[in-house]
């Protein structure tokens, strides 16, 4: 699910995404396992699935604004991970509204 | 723990009733332990270690008095320690007095445990930190009920992954207690592979190292740095394997 985290954006519909929002406890079980293991790549990747099941109305097993808090800061320099971050950030706020 | 459940061999049975009995006797029957409590009253190891012994029917009058005593004060409920080392000493006075009262739902909410924080930032002193505030709440898994809800439900969902993360990184004597706290659990939820794991780095003569660093070549300092191992590898094997077998729990 890390790999294919380009396909977790609003507005679209797949099998790959069913999948993914039908088990959020098992993604959130691979953020975590990503966060301990300090692949903070890994776990952003991850975590936009958790955030677009968020923006769908779907509630996710961890609180993500901390999560991605903690990876902005910790994470480290790479663009990459930014933007994983960013967008996560972004699809979690759109739940709220 | 061995006697309590009852499901190891006659002779495992007869070791651990021997080693029980070979401690009171050092101890000289309690007398030590009311030795210390009385100089040291504000100190709760004494009551601590009192209620193994207790537990297995090696009593000592004074002792049990000198608990209810200090139990009743509000200083020593009071003393500064850690959160769970509360409810080690909560759960203590409870094995030698059954009637002991206090709030379990507060002394649990207190702990990190309590809290069900984000699950990622955990590390392992908070590791152990959860998994005594389990063994004490569940009275080591005698009392499932013991856990509230919540932290139940938290630990379904997250004791798996640490379990999996401390396996990855050859911390033995951890991945131990963390499966303590799944046989503490109504239902186990992590990975039996883990127990393959463990006996994979079992040495032969029974020895279970306690993290994947070379055990020393000296007999006796490999038993200092492993002793804590043997006695987390007999009670998760105990516990584990009462659970499985569904043996009904005693309420005390």
């Amino acid at each position: 699910m890390a790999k294919l985290s380009p396909l977790a954006v609003p507005g679209l519909d797949s099998p790959v995404h069913e999948a993914a929002l039908r088990d959020l406890r098992a993604l959130g079980r691979g953020t975590v396992r990503a966060m301990l293991r300090r692949d903070y790549r890994t776990a952003a990747r991850i975590a936009r699935w958790l955030a677009l099941g968020q923006a769908r109305g779907l509630e996710p097993p961890l609180r993500l604004a901390p999560l991605f808090r903690q990876i902005r800061l910790f994470g480290g320099p790479g663009a990459r991970t930014a933007l994983d971050v960013r967008i996560g950030e972004r699809l979690a706020v759109e739940a709220e509204r | 723990m061995v006697l309590r459940e009852g499901v190891a061999g006659p002779g495992e049975l007869l070791a651990a009733q021997e080693l029980l009995d070979f401690a009171w006797g050092q101890l000289r029957a309690g007398d030590s332990l009311f030795d210390r409590q009385v100089r040291h009253p504000m100190l709760t190891d004494p009551v601590e270690l009192y209620a193994h012994f207790a537990r297995g029917g090696y009593r000592h009058r004074q002792l049990d008095e000198l608990a209810a005593h200090l139990g009743s004060l509000d200083s020593f409920r009071a003393i500064e320690m850690m959160q769970n080392r509360r409810l080690a000493v909560a759960n203590a006075q409870r094995v030698i007095d059954p009637g002991y009262r206090c709030d379990w739902a507060a002394l649990a909410a207190d702990t990190w445990l309590g809290a069900t924080p984000e699950p990622w930032m955990i590390n392992w002193m908070t590791g152990y930190n959860v998994t005594h505030t389990v063994f004490h709440l569940t009275d080591w898994g005698s009392r499932p009920d013991g856990l509230p809800e919540p932290l139940a439900d938290y630990l379904a969902t997250w004791l798996p992954v640490w379990a999996d993360i401390w396996q990855e990184v050859g911390q033995w004597d951890l991945l131990g207690e963390l499966l303590i706290v799944d046989a503490c659990l109504r239902q186990p939820v992590c990975d039996p592979g883990s127990w393959q794991q463990l006996a994979r780095v079992q040495h032969e003569d029974g020895l279970m190292p306690r993290d994947s660093e070379p055990v020393s070549p000296d007999p006796h300092q490999a038993f200092k740095d492993n002793e804590h191992t043997a006695v987390v590898a007999v009670v998760a094997g105990t516990v584990t394997l009462s659970r499985s077998l569904g043996v009904a729990r005693a309420t005390v």
